[in-house]
């Protein structure tokens, strides 16, 4: 009798990858971790910010600071200082508000002498004190000293509103003296200016998603390939499941690309998913915060297919060396202990990307991980590099390879069968240049 | 109170758990047993998995209420007085677990002390338990680097550390492999010396025919049948524990089948 | 013998063996220990460390200004050209004259097309190598004035460079005109008594303990919880996937004391690590490795006494953190279980210690109450020496309120029964109260899905999204819902949704309930401004236009009619009807009026709308229908939308009015606020005290 024929190393690796995934999530743990809890996690998130930043919107709009007036022996406060420091900037909404937006209450103060000494004396009084002290000088030293606590919150409230309103007062003092002086009020603002930007919407958009998203993307996806990197490897170690793979008729390259490939699946469902709920809530959740965000992110979907390929790459490479490295690890805990700084190790240089000024050169095309995040940067912003995208996706590819060639030779070490026993990182090259190779 | 037996170690009387299951209602675990071991017995409980064995050892060692019925334990009634229990029975299951990163003396200590035991009487008798279970040369390693037989003898000494009246084991050799379980089967053996009750359950009918004075066999959560080895065959008119064992269930099978 | 025959503790023992377990494992000492006082000291350096390199290959990057200032006096165009020099490095290219005027025509013509046209101009006239187009013109507005007109390209940051110095030097220029003009005119400025200077009345000191005051309730949430949570996995779920709960569990000691033993463990090392971290984080900035962010070389210790003061704060705020954290570990039943667990909890715990970075945020006793937010906040105060007893005092008792509810949930964690009694069937676990977490799970699903769905479908078209999120989306989820307690009970879809003829006094009730609910709203709502008053764009925003344009009937049919048929299917209806078969009836009331309150998406919103929620659940539960709450919900609605609408029955009795006048009818809202009106509640609840016939 004819036996079937071996399944040829691609197929059996896909047969693998799938048998990996879909174990991997049935496990409800897993679902939990890499589906549900993105989706509910930004949202949850965004609207607690948004709407704690309402609360205290709200709250600061609404509350009273009470601003001592003085002044040096001899200087009469004019009463138009005590009505522009009462004025309240967006006194219409006053009433629809119920009443108490940015509210300036005046004490006036009958000492004198040095502001600091006097605003310390008066904050230092009981129940109700004042917030700030605000001193018009005498004839030498002209002008208004505000005196305040910058470390106290009420009182750096206090000295905004009233350099706000001193400083509305003093304009109006000066057109006022232009115009009774029969002077061109003009004089007073020589020439305007206007910037107006070229970018358009949807470039702004793409500019700001370039500043986070890079780095955004390498964390999601080394979080993306976290969890299943050592569960396949170590947690299978732990349950023991490993055996039944390992009898399975097809060649051991196959179970370990399949195992990486299974690893690389679960890490771009993650990430993309990831995206989609920070997308979904980040868009619409912002218009809550009313007006005073102008921003309009619109999503640059060619950017996006053109970020893909290399996406994939990094991605490859990504979970490859995750996995090589849990594998070392006897448990699921010792594997997690093992990959923290190995995480480090992908997240650190991917900070480089909210550096402003570096660009992607052909010298940094070569670098790991710098190389990705300045390229998705670059993409992002539509910028023409077609030699250092060429040379990024060169670079990535061949690191991807050795990445793999790394984590299957680290698999298919015999010793990893055999021991009970974690290998440290420390002792990573003697352990894969001395060891036997299980077949 | 309870006209209890001073002889007995065991007496449970008409124990009930049941579990709540909005699927399929309630389900009885375990559907009034009635149980005694005497002083110095050893009693097995023999019956397939999910018969309701581990389930009336918990109950019986306080770690689960019993829906109904009473269990006395030393003349202590389990439910009034679980502490008092404890300190009066040794339990161990296959399950247990030691603590990986303490050695065997540092594990027997821990627990010597949560068991009111304290300064030198605590130490000898940890040192007379390793010189007895031949520990000596392993006692101040952790236990994550022991081998099964080794962890095995670390629980047992565990258990029997404070001189319990009482040892529950739940399937103690399931798992094993042969030389850890023959230290197991050695120890039941040895404890009847030493006038100790052990009531344990198991699922391999050559230990129970080894080691057990009286035998009780469960099955879905009720005694089948209860007495000596010979007692048991001659009620059922079988020659081996196992034909005795199917017989019973047969019969059980039968009158759950047939109504009335 | 020793003369206390029971010396040792057990919790004492048990901390001690978990603390042994836990230095002995070398793992556990780097990723709780030495790990984070390495990292985020590392971290908060590198950072600023980063921060200045982007700021110094900024600074030293050349930027091209490509200039037509022709349309300005010569004058101006010199000092324009000696300032913008200052701007180093900076390259000047010359436009030719004209090129301005060319480009101002684009813009004022204020078209797309034009836009489009200008744009294009601009770019050419910047050249591959420029960053910046900049020119003067007449300004339209003013005349004989002068408007700099600059374009740039906001998506590149070479050009946002160039733009900031090009206004840089616009802004000196502008200055130096401005006070020769004053100077020249009036020999000074005019308002010069009036020119503000700020006066710091902080001392070093003050700033230090601020700087730490808002740095350090964050570090404290993130250390703990990294710090602590390896020892809590290790200390609960670790046991019972090494299998010795069970033996400890049968020990003659209470579970209690066991908990507490572990609990104790677990906080003596986050404590340790917190304090090991802070420790470098400072040495690093004494030993001027780096700043603190924001820092800005503030090197002055804080007073003792503070830091004391500090201290007494924050340790209640470690006991809650710490107990959160046993609780979560507890409750998962492997260490990887416990694992996913932590990143979602730290996020989550980070968010109010945050608030503690917002300088504008001032404490007060309803700040204080909020868990985290409130202690971070009275530490800042605490460290600036701000700090008032109330505030401080509540911020606190709540705490360690908290903490006290958390570790009695936490003393349970080892409860023999719910462990062992559901690995005994673990079948059992899984469906014990199955029909009330999936009506759970469905009513969170709800929840995300209008806030996320809904809310993007009404950011579309406000009319149309409410309308798609009511009767389509709902709906859906309703169905969806309850078809499996339908399933699992036998019943049609109706009944489980309780579509079932109502008592007619029970109807009477839920009018009477409504009107007395609207009052009390009302009332609610003028007290709730107090205490969380609404920001300025929340009620400038209002209803959409949409809305306030409708005719008050089909106002009523969207706000009033459609939630209260819709959301009342899905809550009190899908919902309630798989809560009320596993749980207890305060618990489905709590959680309805939780969900319901979620569902509203605002924390303005959440008292009143959690209160409806409650009573409608209530009302449900007591007249076994929908139809009353539907009725409740309804009425409330309509009184809300309809409020301004006159009511003929009732008349205002004002005594200004001649004999002969008719007197004027009142509105809704105005009957509403009669002082009959709350005492409607008694009859309310005598009608829903009489049970329905069978």
């Amino acid at each position: 009798m004819n036996s079937p024929p071996p399944p040829s190393t691609w197929r059996a690796t896909l047969w693998v990858a799938k048998k990996e995934l879909l174990t991997g999530f049935r496990d409800r743990q897993m679902t939990l971790y890499a589906v549900v809890l993105p989706i509910c996690l930004y949202p949850v998130m965004f609207w607690i910010m948004i709407q704690g930043a309402l609360l205290f919107q709200g709250r600061r709009e609404h509350t009273t600071v009470l601003v001592g007036v003085n002044s040096d022996p001899g200087v009469e406060v004019p009463a138009e200082v005590f009505e522009a420091l009462s004025y309240a900037p967006g006194a219409s909404e006053l009433k629809e508000s119920g009443g108490g937006l940015e509210f300036v209450e005046i004490l006036p103060i009958e000492q004198s002498g040095d502001p600091a000494t006097v605003a310390r004396e008066e904050r230092a009084k009981g129940e109700k004190h004042i917030d700030a002290l605000l001193t018009l000088r005498g004839a030498e030293q002209s002008g208004v000293v505000i005196a305040y606590d910058s470390t106290d919150s009420r009182s750096e409230l206090a000295a905004k509103r009233v350099r706000k309103r001193m400083g509305i007062y003093a304009e109006d003092t000066r057109e006022l003296a232009a115009k009774r002086g029969g002077l061109d009020p003009r004089g007073l603002t020589p020439f305007t200016s206007e910037d107006r930007n070229l970018a358009p919407d949807k470039e702004m958009g793409a500019f700001v998603l370039s500043l986070l998203l890079p780095l955004l993307l390498v964390v999601m996806c080394v979080m993306g390939a976290f969890y299943p990197a050592v569960d396949l490897t170590a947690g299978e170690r732990e349950r023991g499941t490993s055996e039944t793979t390992m009898i399975l008729p097809i060649p051991r390259l196959a179970v370990h690309q399949g195992k990486i490939l299974a690893v690389c699946a679960s890490a771009l469902l993650a990430t993309s998913l990831n995206l989609l709920a920070l997308a979904l809530s980040a868009s619409h959740l912002l218009k809550q915060l009313g007006q005073g965000v102008d921003l309009k992110i619109e999503v640059p979907f060619v950017a996006f297919a053109s970020i893909a390929p290399l996406a994939l790459l990094f991605t490859f490479f990504v979970s490859a060396i995750l996995t090589g490295v849990a594998a070392l690890a006897k448990s699921f805990k010792e594997g997690q202990a093992l990959l923290g700084p190995v995480q480090m190790i992908f997240i650190l240089p991917a900070m480089t990307s909210i550096l402003p000024g570096l660009e992607l050169t052909t010298k940094i095309a070569f670098v790991p991980v710098v190389n990705v995040v300045m390229a998705f940067r670059s993409m992002l912003r539509g910028e023409a590099l077609p030699l250092e995208y060429t040379l990024t996706a060169v670079s990535l590819l061949l690191y991807a390879g050795l990445a793999i060639l790394f984590a299957v030779r680290v698999l298919s070490r015999e010793s990893l069968g055999v021991s009970n026993k974690t290998i440290p990182l420390t002792r990573l090259f003697s352990f894969l240049r001395s060891d036997n190779l299980s077949r | 109170m309870t006209d209890l037996d001073p002889n007995l170690a065991i007496e449970i009387r008409g124990l009930r758990k049941t579990f709540q299951d909005p699927e399929r209602g309630t389900v009885e675990a375990v559907k009034g047993v009635d149980l005694s071991c005497r002083r110095g017995e050893i009693y097995g409980l023999l019956g397939p998995n999910g018969a309701g064995k581990t389930t009336t050892l918990r109950m019986l060692a306080s770690i689960l209420a019993p829906t109904s019925g009473s269990a006395y334990l030393d003349g202590v009634d389990v439910a009034a007085n679980p502490l008092e229990v404890r300190r009066r029975m040794g339990f161990l299951s296959t399950s247990t677990g030691l603590y990986p990163r303490l050695t065997a003396r540092e594990t027997l200590r821990y627990f010597g002390k949560l068991h009111g035991m304290h300064g030198d009487t605590l130490e000898a008798r940890i040192e007379e338990l390793l010189v007895a279970f031949e520990m000596e040369s392993i006692a101040d390693g952790r236990t994550e680097s022991f081998s099964t037989g080794q962890k095995q003898k670390v629980s047992i000494a565990r258990a029997v550390l404070h001189d319990p009246k009482v040892l529950i084991l739940d399937e103690p050799t399931t798992g094993l492999d042969i030389l850890a379980a023959s230290t197991m089967v050695d120890f039941i053996d040895s404890s009847r010396a030493r006038g100790t009750c052990v009531l344990f359950s198991t699922h391999i009918m050559s230990e129970a025919e080894r080691l057990c004075d009286r035998i009780g066999i469960i099955y879905q959560g009720r005694l089948l049948a209860e007495g000596t080895q010979a007692e048991l065959c001659e009620q059922t008119g079988e020659k081996f524990l196992d034909g005795v064992f199917m017989s019973l269930v047969r019969a059980a099978d039968k009158s759950a089948g047939t109504p009335g | 013998m020793s003369r206390h025959s029971k010396t040792i503790k057990p919790w004492k023992l048990v901390f001690h063996t978990e603390l042994l377990g836990l230095l002995r494992d070398r793992r556990a000492m780097f990723a709780g220990l030495i790990l984070p006082a390495l990292l985020y000291p590392f971290m908060f350096l590198g950072q600023g460390w980063l921060g200045k390199i982007a700021e110094e290959t900024l600074n030293t990057q050349e930027v091209h200004v490509a200039m037509d200032l022709s349309a300005a006096s010569p004058q101006v165009q010199g000092r324009l050209a000696e300032l913008l020099a200052l701007q180093i490095p900076i390259q000047v290219d010359s436009l030719p004259p004209g090129s301005g005027a060319s480009i101002d025509a684009l813009v004022q013509e204020a078209t797309p097309d034009a836009w489009q046209r200008e744009r294009e101009l601009a770019i050419s006239l910047i050249g591959t190598d420029g960053h910046l187009v900049l020119y003067a013109v007449p300004d339209p507005v003013v005349a004989d004035r002068t408007l700099f007109r600059l374009h740039f390209d906001g998506a590149r940051e070479t050009s946002r460079e160039a733009r900031k110095r090009t206004n840089r030097a616009l802004s000196q220029l502008s200055d130096e005109l401005r006070s020769e003009f004053m100077s020249e005119q009036f020999g000074g400025d005019p308002a010069q008594a009036f020119v503000s200077e700020d006066l710091d009345l902080a001392s070093e000191e003050d700033l230090s303990g601020a700087l730490l005051g808002k740095l350090l309730p964050l570090i404290a949430v993130l250390v703990l919880l990294s710090g602590g949570s390896y020892a809590a996995l290790a200390a609960f779920a670790g046991e019972r996937e090494s299998g010795t709960l069970e033996t400890l569990l049968v020990q003659p000691v209470e579970s209690i004391a066991i908990v507490r033993g572990k609990f104790l463990a677990v906080l003596s090392t986050s404590l340790a690590t917190l304090v090991l971290n802070t420790m470098s984080l400072l040495l690093c900035v004494a030993l001027g490795l780096g700043d603190l962010p924001g820092g800005g070389g503030a090197a002055a210790t804080p007073q003792a006494l503070r830091v004391l003061l500090g201290g007494l704060i924050l340790i209640p705020v470690c006991l809650f953190l710490v107990s959160v954290l046993c609780l979560v570990c507890g409750k998962a039943r492997s260490f990887r279980e416990g694992q996913h667990y932590i990143l979602p909890l730290s996020l989550v715990m980070l968010l109010p210690a945050a608030v503690a970075m917002q300088p504008d945020v001032q404490l007060d006793a309803f700040l204080a109450c909020i868990p985290i937010a409130g202690p971070a906040l009275a530490f800042r105060e605490a460290m600036v020496g701000n700090l008032s007893f109330l505030p401080g005092f509540l911020a606190v008792f709540s705490t360690l309120l908290y903490s006290t509810l958390v570790l009695r949930r936490v003393g349970g964690l080892l409860d023999a029964e719910k462990i062992l009694g559901s690995e005994a069937g673990d079948e059992e676990l899984k469906q014990r109260r199955v029909q009330s977490r999936s009506a759970l799970t469905w009513g969170w699903a709800g929840v995300l899905s209008v806030y996320l769905v809904g809310g993007l479908l009404q950011s579309v078209h406000p009319i149309g999204g409410l309308a798609a999120t009511l009767w389509l989306l709902l709906p859906f989820l309703t169905w969806a819902c309850v078809r499996r307690t339908a399933e699992r009970s036998g019943e049609s879809l109706p009944v489980a949704l309780g579509l079932r003829l109502p008592a007619i006094h029970h109807l009477v009730g839920a009018l009477l309930a409504a009107a007395a609910l609207a009052r009390f709203a009302t009332v609610w709502i003028a007290w709730q401004q107090k205490v969380m008053p609404l920001p300025s764009s929340i009620t400038s925003a209002g209803l959409p236009t949409q809305f306030t344009e409708l005719s008050p009937l089909l106002m009523f049919l969207a706000l009033a009619l459609s939630p209260g048929i819709c959301e009342e299917l899905f809550f009190r209806g899908a919902v309630l009807s798989g809560l009320k078969r596993d749980l207890k009836a305060w618990k489905v009331v709590a959680w309805q009026a939780l969900l319901f309150g979620a569902v509203h998406a605002s924390i303005y919103r959440f008292a009143p709308t959690a209160l409806i929620g409650g009573l409608a659940a209530i009302i449900t539960l007591r007249s076994r229908s929908l139809f009353p709450a539907m009725l409740l919900h309804i009425t409330y609605n309509g009184v809300l939308v309809l409020g301004q609408q006159t009511l003929p029955f009732f008349v205002k009795d004002s005594p200004d009015l001649l004999p002969s006048e008719a007197p004027p009818a009142m509105t809704l809202e105005e009957v509403l606020n009669l002082p009959w009106v709350p005492w409607l509640a008694i009859p309310a609840l005598v009608l829903f005290a009489i049970p329905r016939r069978r």
